[in-house]
């Protein structure tokens, strides 16, 4: 179970952390879901095209830091209002991709190709038999083992670079960052570029663990992973949490499945339920903690 | 100090001119300064005279739309803050901009981050190097602190070493005694003087003609966006100052001069002291107290921040609360202006105990309220003066629920009229001077006839003529059996406008004057904790 | 007052309105196969026929009371991402109501059928508004949670317990004709609630700007801070917006059911509430700013679908077209990225524009 949550959870983490990076510049960018669909098809596509994942992966990487580069002209250059410009994104992923899909395969529907290489398993020189721990640790995708390995680079790209320090503070305040004589659109943009880098790389990776790219592949997993990134009160780690939680709650609900009386269309508002439920508990027990707290000055 | 005829000066704006269309005003008019090595250049003016616009001119910040500047003697284009920083050229802002949540550190390195292993941050090289220099300008700040728990002279504080860490040869400071008491205020004129004589040239932009005197080698007046006068400091006098800073047309009285900029006559007369007392009342009125607090602390964890605090005010009479900040005086503001729950003590309104405390309740009592922060909790700048002006009294302004566009539009041209203030009444505030600014927020707290007025620090940042029209504005409602409590740093404001000090040290009062035991010299002396031994030998200290 | 008026800059809606003319008509150039008569029936095509012209402003209909609820929260600066999922619960629960209560007047029945959807929709937002209310739990996030979460329950709903096995289409069964409200300009679906609509809209302007209650909840919106200071009881500002607002697109869902389709269909929200926030954005949060708005975004709606069903054009073309007009509608610098594009539009309207000036510094004093 918990390693079937790894596995729903890294593309969720690795859209949430890019998203992260946006975030903390003072950029929402609501068109996660948008970019994990882009770098799911580029991902699937290419893949199938030369047989490589790396090169299917590199793809999706890539239509996402092109779509994001274009979400930072369309926001910064044309002074666009960042919300519209996240939907028209999300329109323009899913107007757009059946209509290359159309063009390239004379479909708009499920893509399929024979010899489709799967996303492999990562298997160590070494092992142990301890049951638990061995489940815990062993025998997952490269997403899992990726996300939480760039859980640790952004983390310390954000906290420990001069780079983290400029993208916390153009989020707070650009006008400190202009007055220092630095630019805070150029690091408004390269922020903006990093969210769709993550983006591209969940879809690629949540498209190839499935070896197909169905319409509405990422079905709400770009939103989950805005909500993670609240949820995760914006931090790295608080971000990895959120986004196995989310998992954890998804896979719940599947094993409910044939066990519960329950259809199965209702279980998939479980997810949803399950994260309002923490999320308001825990924010009443925040609350309870400092009832006296003081404005801050 | 002295100055190379010899050598080309350091920076030299030659007919700067710029004009925001949106305002229709000439910001800058033609005006040139020379800025030398080794020099400390006042430059003083009122409000909108420009200063600011000529420095961000100078900083960078903004484009002149025609005139030169020239770096050692070649000319020059500022394109971007980042020009003027790679010329030498700092400017410390009168709001500093600084990331809140961050550490002093972080922010003050921000763009010069050192480098250590595999790209990451040096911290402690940063640390290391701000630490450094922080001692040895005497400066109280620890680079580990966030800035947004910082006192504002602090900030200003940081934000000059910010500067000093970047080593400018041009240091421009926007008001930086403005928040500060008066020793902060000597420390301050010790670093910079230190710096000069290093061979820097300081900028001091400021309101207070008493501190050019006591630093500035030259000083420079503008007015309406021209420069009307450059003078060596020792060929000019105050009265020749203020006169240039507000035209000819402008009556400018003895006594509101020495008030206004602060400024003492020299010791030999000792006239200035004692003036105004006389203008206040000698006895306290009778009378029960209108407002008082009993007893009251409030704690940060165990941290006290106000301790065992008891003051009242009656009718008629402006009760003064001064001190260095930090020893509280933000605190008290809170708690009397119902934004904070004591921890202890009570608050006592007309006889009545008060048992809730919140913004909301205390309006109802009748308490009109003049707070430090005027950006945020005393005006909204993206509503319309209007929006403002009619806050308080939007109950009374109404029929059903529905205003009634003549008494709302009738209210507000009162207002503006009586305090002269120039703006449309549809303006955003944004739009507004700081004076400007001011007088809405307190045309809109003197509207509700309140009979207990909250002032605190009234008059930061005012030029003369906004300056004399608040304090006037604050006699004239303590003749109209106003209780008034005045929260102010500024010594002098609190000496000639209260009947009674109270003067904090370390969230407690340390002591209560009034009549003659107010001397400057003596509430400086409490405020610095120097009298606290001697308190109970003296006989006008009571606690 | 101030009423920050939607008008912004001439120049700045005339540029983008051009370039999503102008994107629009090359996207229908290179995207089909007869252009000419896509391009006629794209932009014509909404007012060939009543059919097209109802829907269009029944349409319109829709997003003038989505944008409103958005608007309103955007107002009092909090936000309702959740207006998807509230359209959607206001729809099944309006059907279910008028459903149940057949022996009702057609007034009474109307009034009880609207009334339970708009109360569904109300509490379903203002649960968030709740909890940010009492526990300071970010209203952004979890209206968007709750709707989310209400979706798939719908969706059951309608496919299976309260499916109508007369019909072969994923619908609740039709309400009792009595309910069902007044066809203007049939044979299209526009129906009275139009009128509703667009009063309503007058009524929020008229609350918002001209009322003491107005004046409170636009000052919270704009400073928090300050309006507690003045005395204003903020905690209302964060339970009410929401509640109005959830009421709001509940109104919106119970006129699908009502007046539209009479009946609740599976998935028929999807997008609006997007289109919502879209409009209430584009609109300025303004309620009269929301009006044109609401009428641009169903004109190109009901362009699109005319010229699918009658050229070569595809729902996914009339999809990026939606995408290039919100990057383009509220573009604020577009007369600088395009400077010569600029300067022929200023010549045209007479009113050249500096555009985004770097603000003025505040001048000396605070």
């Amino acid at each position: 179970m918990i390693a079937n949550s790894l596995g729903i959870m890294a593309p969720i983490l690795i859209a949430a952390l890019g998203g992260l990076i946006s975030e903390r510049a003072g950029v929402l960018n609501i068109s996660l879901e948008g970019l994990m669909l882009t770098g799911a098809f580029a991902a699937v596509v290419v893949t199938a095209a030369t047989g490589s994942i790396v090169l299917g992966l590199l793809t999706g990487v890539l239509a996402g830091a092109l779509l994001a580069f274009m979400f930072s002209i369309i926001s910064i250059d044309f002074g666009s209002n960042i919300f519209i410009t996240g939907l028209g994104i999300n329109l323009l992923a899913t107007g757009g991709i059946p209509f290359i899909s159309n063009q390239m395969f004379g479909t708009k529907g499920v893509l399929r190709f024979a010899d489709m290489t799967l996303l492999p398993r990562v298997v160590f020189p070494f092992d142990f038999r301890i049951p638990l721990l061995h489940d815990l640790l062993f025998g997952h995708q490269i997403g899992v083992y990726l996300g939480i390995a760039l859980t640790g680079l952004v983390w310390l790209g954000l906290y420990r670079t001069s780079f983290g320090l400029r993208i916390r503070s153009v989020g707070a305040n650009p006008e400190a960052l202009r007055l220092r004589g630095l630019s805070p659109e150029r690091y408004r943009r390269i922020a903006i570029i990093l969210s769709g880098i993550g983006a591209g790389l969940g879809g690629g990776l949540l498209a190839l663990r499935l070896g197909v790219y169905l319409p509405n592949i990422t079905s709400g997993r770009g939103w989950i992973a805005l909500v993670a990134i609240f949820l995760g009160y914006r931090r790295p780690v608080g971000v990895l949490i959120a986004a196995f939680v989310f998992a954890l709650a998804e896979t719940v609900s599947m094993a409910a499945q044939g066990i519960v009386a329950v259809p199965n269309t209702v279980l998939l508002s479980l997810p949803y339920i399950l994260t309002v439920i923490a999320m308001v508990v825990y924010s009443a027990a925040r609350a309870g903690g400092n009832r006296r707290a003081r404005s801050p000055r | 100090m002295n100055t190379q005829l010899n050598e080309p000066p350091l920076v030299e704006l030659r007919n700067i001119t710029k004009c925001f269309p949106e305002n229709e005003v000439w910001a800058n008019r033609e005006v040139s300064l020379t800025i030398r090595r080794g020099e400390i250049q006042a430059l003083v003016g009122e409000n909108g005279a420009g200063k600011s616009t000529v420095m961000h001119v100078l900083a960078g910040a903004l484009s002149p739309d025609s005139g030169q500047i020239l770096l050692g003697g070649r000319e020059t284009r500022f394109e971007h803050p980042r020009d003027a920083i790679a010329a030498g050229i700092l400017m410390v802002h009168q709001h500093p901009q600084f990331v809140p949540e961050l550490r002093v550190w972080e922010n003050l390195i921000l763009g010069i981050e050192p480098r250590g292993t595999l790209g990451t941050i040096d911290r402690n090289a940063a640390v290391a190097r701000i630490t450094e220099l922080a001692t040895r300008y005497h400066m109280p700040i620890n680079p580990n602190h966030r800035i947004e728990y910082l006192a504002s002279s602090q900030v200003h504080l940081a934000a000059i070493l910010g500067a000093l860490l970047r080593d400018p040869q041009v240091l421009i400071l926007d008001e930086p005694t403005a928040p500060c008491s008066d020793h902060e205020v000597e420390l301050l004129f010790g670093l910079l003087r230190n710096l000069a004589e290093q061979g820097r040239a300081l900028i001091l932009i400021t309101h207070k003609l008493r501190e050019v005197f006591a630093i500035a080698d030259r000083v420079t007046v503008m007015r309406h966006g021209v420069n009307v006068a450059e003078r060596a400091i020792s060929e000019t006098t105050i009265s020749e100052l203020s006169t240039l800073m507000v035209g000819e047309d402008c009556q400018v009285d003895s006594d509101d001069l020495r008030l206004l900029h602060a400024y003492r006559e020299p010791p030999a007369s000792n006239a200035a002291p004692d003036k105004p007392a006389q203008e206040v009342r000698e006895a306290a009125p009778e009378g029960p107290p209108l407002f008082s607090i009993r007893n009251v602390s409030l704690y940060e964890g165990h941290l006290p921040l106000l301790s065992d605090v008891s003051l009242s005010v009656r009718s008629g009479t402006i009760l003064g609360i001064t001190g260095i900040r930090e020893n509280g005086l933000e605190y008290l503001e809170d708690v009397i202006s119902g934004s904070t729950i004591p921890d202890s003590g009570e608050v006592v309104i007309d006889a009545k105990r008060i048992t809730e405390f919140s913004p909301r309740r205390f309006r109802r009592l009748g308490i009109a309220y003049v707070p430090t922060d005027r950006l945020i909790r005393g005006a909204s700048m993206d509503a319309s003066v209007q929006e403002n002006l009619i806050l308080l009294r939007r109950k009374g302004l109404q029929r059903r629920g529905v205003f009634n566009r003549k008494s709302l539009d009738g209210f507000s041209d009162q207002l503006k009229e009586r305090f002269g203030i120039s703006a449309s009444l549809k303006q955003p505030l944004r739009r507004l001077s700081g004076g400007n600014i001011q007088k809405v927020i307190l045309s809109r707290e003197l509207s509700i006839g309140a009979r207990v007025v909250i002032f605190s620090e009234p008059s930061w940042g005012l030029d003369f003529r906004s300056k004399q029209f608040v304090y006037r504005e604050i006699r004239r409602l303590r003749d109209a059996e106003t209780a008034i409590i005045l929260i102010s740093a500024d010594i002098d404001e609190i000496l000639s406008l209260s009947d009674e000090i109270a003067v904090m040290f370390r969230g407690s009062v340390a002591t209560e004057l009034r009549g003659r035991a107010r001397t400057r010299e003596r509430i400086a002396e409490y405020m610095l904790g120097l009298e606290q031994a001697l308190d109970a030998a003296t006989d006008e200290g009571s606690p | 007052m101030n009423r920050s008026s939607p008008r912004g800059s001439l120049a700045g809606i005339a540029a983008a309105l051009v370039a999503a003319v102008l994107v629009t008509i090359v996207l229908l150039v290179l995207g089909s196969r007869t252009p000419a008569a896509a391009i006629r029936s794209f932009f014509w095509g909404p007012f060939s026929s009543t059919y097209y012209f109802g829907n269009m402003i029944n349409a319109f209909t829709v997003l003038v009371l989505t944008g409103l609820g958005a608007a309103l929260a955007f107002r009092a600066g909090v936000f309702n991402l959740g207006g998807e999922g509230q359209v959607y619960t206001a729809a099944i629960v309006t059907a279910v109501a008028a459903n149940a209560a057949p022996q009702l007047t057609a007034a009474g029945g109307v009034a009880f059928a609207l009334g339970a959807g708009v109360f569904a929709a109300a509490v379903m937002a203002g649960l968030s508004g709740l909890f940010r209310f009492l526990w300071d739990t970010d209203e952004l996030i979890t209206s968007f949670l709750i709707a989310s979460a209400s979706i798939p329950i719908i969706d059951y709903m309608i496919v299976g317990p309260l499916n109508d096995p007369a019909s072969n289409l994923l619908t609740t069964p039709r309400i009792p004709e009595a309910f069902r409200l007044l066809r203007i300009l049939p044979p299209s679906r526009l129906h009275i609630g139009i009128v509703v609509a667009v009063l309503l809209a007058a009524l929020v302007f008229f609350l918002l700007f001209y009322t003491v209650r107005g004046y409170e909840w636009r000052l919270t919106g704009l400073n928090r801070e300050f309006a507690r200071y003045g005395g204003v009881n903020t905690g209302m500002y964060i339970l009410f917006p929401m509640l109005i607002s959830g009421g709001l697109h509940g109104v919106a869902g119970a006129f699908h059911v009502l007046g539209t389709h009479h009946a609740a269909l599976v998935g028929f929200s999807g997008g609006l509430g997007w289109n919502g926030l879209a409009v209430a954005l584009i609109g300025r949060s303004h309620p009269l700013g929301v009006l044109p708005a609401a009428l641009v975004f169903a004109y190109l709606q009901t362009g699109s679908r005319t010229a699918i069903l009658h050229t070569e054009f595809t729902i996914e073309l009339a999809t990026i077209i939606q995408a290039v007009i919100f990057f383009v509608i509220t573009a604020q610098y577009l007369p600088q990225v395009f400077p010569r594009a600029a300067r022929k539009l200023a010549l045209v309207f007479g009113r050249p524009r500096g555009g985004a000036a770097p603000a003025a510094p505040e001048e000396d004093g605070s």
